[in-house]
């Protein structure tokens, strides 16, 4: 089995109900966002054109955290899931460093500036690097990831693509489907379709 | 989309890697000069100072870390990992370098030989290591510079030998050979290191590399790489190491002094600077969809 996922970009408005979703549901602290949705405007007035990215950690193929990992708090599952025990992680950063999508986070657990709500405590995560696990735990049970749950326009798909009838494994068959920095070879998980060329 | 800045990595682990290196530099140096010299008598000062460095430079980087507890699990990813395998190394370092001195203390005998080309071999790994660790991120452009983990390890050399170099200076080493000359050479061979690195980035077309070279050659870190790391960190010891090799030696610790101090704030502040400029390439299609 491995987990994938397809955003499709067409669909997202960049709404961000994702992003606030997922840090709800793992109660990530302030200025984490396993989740998010990068925007981005081109072109001038009149013709301006606004774009969204969403993004989340890429479970690799080819991971470079796991690779660079230290302590081997970094690992791959049996479904293609990159993950992290935070027993194990010493919080070196190394990973951050190396992660090429910019997914991981270092939980300093700041508390936020006055005025600014506490956004989940993550006290386990504290002093660790934390990232997106494709919400292990609902999958243990069987449900879809948080962010392809509460998307309201469908914009995102999850499934096996080693399972010819998944939805996902269809998806990734009959449509252009892409993944960033597909050039360095690292294997993301997670494409998108919808892209313009 | 534009690149993005490394910013997880800064002042202590440049500190790390600088220091780490210097200790290394110095003990490898100090033991493979007195082997070359047929010394069987080491200078506890010299091997203490190296060590010192080398665990000064690992509890800087502890202090970085967010759970230091864990550190001592970082020995188990030494297949992949260039942090795994530096951690080791700085351990065996400062292992055999201890055993060496209890060897040495006990009388010498056929372990002093095994030791020390122990340790050298140890001290190079130890000095090489930083680089290879920086190397190792494929999305850093400005880090996959094949010259990048030989300038740091030439660095890390011509700190120890620079430091050696002083040390003779105020108090003869007697090693019968002039250590001012080796530190010339790796001064010559580290600006020739930095010249070839920076060629190579300069001509690079990836968008992380371009903002990285900015930063170091018109951004905020151009007076520490341009003026600390090049000006300082090369001219200065050219200078002083050029004159104490081919002129009278009438200031000769002072010159050796001035020319150590040039080559270990450079082998700082390069090491700093190619931290801090660099950047993630930027995500990808995107900027083609818009």
């Amino acid at each position: 089995m491995k987990y994938t996922m397809v955003i499709d970009l067409k669909q997202c408005v960049g709404c961000d109900n994702c992003t606030v979703a997922c840090k709800l549901d793992n109660e990530t602290g302030t200025g984490i966002r396993w989740g998010r949705v990068v925007e981005e405007a081109a072109g001038q007035f009149p013709a301006v054109k606004r774009s969204y990215l969403p993004l989340l950690c890429m479970h690799c193929e080819d991971a470079e955290c796991v690779k660079v990992c230290p302590t081997q708090a970094t690992s791959k599952d049996e479904n293609g899931v990159v993950r992290i025990d935070y027993d194990k992680c010493m919080g070196c950063k190394y990973c951050i460093v190396a992660c090429p999508f910019n997914a991981r986070y270092f939980n300093e657990a700041q508390r936020p500036p006055a005025g600014v709500p506490v956004m989940g405590s993550g006290d386990e995560r504290k002093g660790a690097v934390e990232k997106c696990d494709f919400c292990h735990d609902r999958l243990a049970e069987g449900r879809q990831p948080r962010c392809v749950e509460v998307c309201p326009y469908e914009a995102r798909f999850f499934g096996d693509r080693d399972n010819p009838d998944d939805p996902v494994a269809k998806m990734l068959r009959e449509q252009k489907c892409v993944t960033l920095k597909a050039e360095e070879k690292f294997g993301p998980s997670v494409y998108y379709t919808g892209v313009e060329s | 989309m534009k690149p993005q800045a490394q910013k997880e990595w800064g002042t202590r682990v440049s500190l790390d890697f600088f220091l780490g290196g210097a200790g290394a530099g110095l003990i490898g140096a100090y033991l493979l000069a007195a082997l070359l010299a047929g010394q069987r008598r080491l200078s506890l000062g010299i091997l203490i100072t190296g060590v010192v460095l080398v665990i000064f430079g690992a509890l800087l980087l502890a202090s970085e870390l967010g759970r230091p507890a864990n550190a001592v699990r970082s020995f188990l990813n030494a297949g992949t990992s260039w942090m795994a395998r530096g951690a080791g190394l700085n351990f065996i370092l400062v292992a055999v370098v201890v055993l060496l001195l209890i060897v040495e203390r006990m009388g010498g005998g056929g372990w002093f030989d095994v030791l020390a080309v122990l340790a050298i071999v140890a001290a190079a790994l130890v000095a090489a290591y930083p680089g290879l660790v920086l190397y190792s991120s494929r999305d850093i452009g400005l880090w996959r510079s094949a010259w990048l983990p030989l300038l740091f390890f030439v660095y890390s050399l011509a700190s120890g030998v620079g430091l050696l170099v002083m040390a003779d200076a105020w108090q003869s080493l007697s090693f019968g050979f002039s250590l001012a000359k080796v530190e010339l050479g790796l001064v010559l061979a580290a600006a020739l290191l930095l010249a070839l690195y920076c060629s190579g980035i300069a001509g690079s077309k990836a968008a992380g590399v371009m903002q990285g070279w900015r930063q170091l050659i018109q951004g905020k870190l151009r007076v520490a790489f341009v003026t600390g790391g090049v000006a300082v960190g090369l001219a200065v010891p050219l200078f002083c190491f050029g004159d104490l090799t081919f002129a009278a030696r009438e200031w000769a610790a002072l010159l050796a002094t001035a020319g150590t101090v040039g080559v270990l704030a450079g082998a700082f502040l390069v090491r700093y600077c190619l931290l801090r400029a660099a950047c993630h390439e930027p995500l990808g299609f995107l900027s083609k969809a818009s």
